[in-house]
């Protein structure tokens, strides 16, 4: 068990004890997960503020059943997303509006009950992705943002930081590992 | 991974490779799985939408608050203040939930003795509304039985209390705060506190400095300071 998973089943142990208010630590550290689960499902905002919302309220609840044998982000993962797809079941059931999407959107994200493991594990991996972000060196996970989420070039990175081209691939690189490491140790 | 497989993998990724080079790169990532495996991660990381991380502003306030109300089930204000203080405490007192000792049952029959008699106050002046209210009834209430551990209520009325307390063994005598519901102008402070089975001892705060006994409470015991807490058997 690594240390991260240890602490977390103090905090949840804590939680449970009547420490409610420590709840507020695994909300701030999962909520990016959870809103990529979301808006893989739902496109309006207010929906996916509102289902996140539920999604959390669910686990908090759920919290006493939590098998510590497992990982917690793994466990919160699978809740976010059989919650999202109760919703987009009873969407489809009232026949209503399900957000902006095409009903063969819809089709398709419904027959994902159809996935292979290994499609579940590629999509839980890159919801951590944003967890395993805050967990590596602040440098490198600037140079790695500007480059996949901002996509800028190389040179503009370097007259951004000032640091040479070479000095950024390598901190980019080290980024890609560390991130590997973090989220396959999670995952 | 030894250093030049790293070296080609990341000139192989940057894009810094001739067309031959990436050829000869790609045999060699071919013939690697841990090469293979960083590619893979490649894709994902090139298909990761990163602005569907986004959280808004206030969102972890907002789950906190809805775990709260969630906590504390009170019934929406009603017109007249009998019905709120009847439907407030049909709340409390739902059988399913509660599983009360025949002393807690007398002293909640105490409490609701002198709510149903607060309505016969209503239309009276407000001084005597004052002196009826300055009765203060404070008690405890079990409302749900989760193994070892008892959540449990405690409900204390007070018009001119500015905070209310309880402190007991269960939080190492550490004041836990009260939540204020308004009915009509009546304060009633109340509050969801986790306790392990047992026996324990407790006491209310008021303002936040003098220290009250729970006068309903069907055991009462010396503190050894002067002072009785009152006990509770869970």
């Amino acid at each position: 068990m690594t240390e991260e998973t240890s602490d977390e089943i103090q905090l949840i142990d804590k939680i449970l004890e009547g420490n409610n208010n420590l709840y507020r630590k695994l909300v701030d550290r999962y909520a990016p997960v959870v809103f990529h689960v979301v808006r893989g499902f739902v496109n309006d905002e207010e929906d996916v503020q509102e289902l996140a919302q539920q999604i959390f309220v669910k686990t908090y609840e759920k919290l006493d059943s939590f098998n510590r044998q497992s990982k917690f982000s793994s466990w919160l993962y699978m809740i976010a997303k059989n919650h999202c797809r109760d919703y987009a079941k009873n969407i489809r059931r009232n026949n209503k509006r399900f957000s902006e999407m095409e009903s063969f959107e819809l089709q398709s994200k419904m027959s994902q009950d159809n996935t292979t493991e290994e499609d579940i594990e590629v999509k839980e991996q890159s919801a951590l992705l944003s967890i395993a972000l805050k967990q590596i060196n602040p440098d490198y996970a600037e140079a790695f943002l500007m480059k996949y989420r901002d996509d800028m070039t190389y040179k503009a990175m370097a007259s951004r930081l000032d640091e040479s081209v070479s000095a950024l691939k390598v901190r980019v690189h080290r980024a890609r590992k560390e991130l590997k490491d973090i989220i396959e140790q999670k995952s | 991974m030894d250093q030049a497989k790293e070296e080609i993998l990341r000139k192989y990724l940057d894009g810094d490779l001739s067309a031959d080079k990436e050829q000869e790169a790609l045999h060699v990532i071919a013939d690697d799985e841990e090469m293979r495996s960083m590619l893979r991660f490649e894709q994902l990381l090139t298909g990761t939408d990163f602005s569907a991380y986004e959280v808004p502003a206030g969102f972890s306030d907002s789950v906190m608050q809805a775990i709260e109300t969630a906590q504390e089930p009170v019934q929406e204000m009603q017109p007249g203040f009998a019905e709120q203080v009847k439907d407030w405490f049909s709340v409390l007192f739902e059988p399913r939930e509660i599983r009360m000792r025949p002393a807690f049952a007398m002293a909640m029959v105490l409490l609701i003795a002198v709510l149903v008699g607060l309505p016969y106050y209503t239309d009276q002046p407000a001084d005597n509304q004052i002196a009826t209210n300055n009765m203060d009834t404070p008690t405890v209430e079990q409302v749900s039985d989760n193994g070892e551990q008892v959540w449990t209520r405690f409900v204390y009325i007070d018009k001119e209390a500015e905070s209310v307390s309880v402190a007991g063994d269960f939080s190492d005598w550490n004041p836990i705060e009260l939540t204020r519901q308004n009915l009509n102008g009546q304060q009633v402070w109340t509050g969801l506190v986790p306790m392990d089975r047992g026996e324990h001892r407790y006491m209310f705060i008021k303002n936040g400095e003098k220290w009250v006994t729970d006068p309903l409470a069907p055991v009462q015991q010396d503190d050894g300071f002067g002072n009785k807490n009152a006990v509770i058997y869970l």
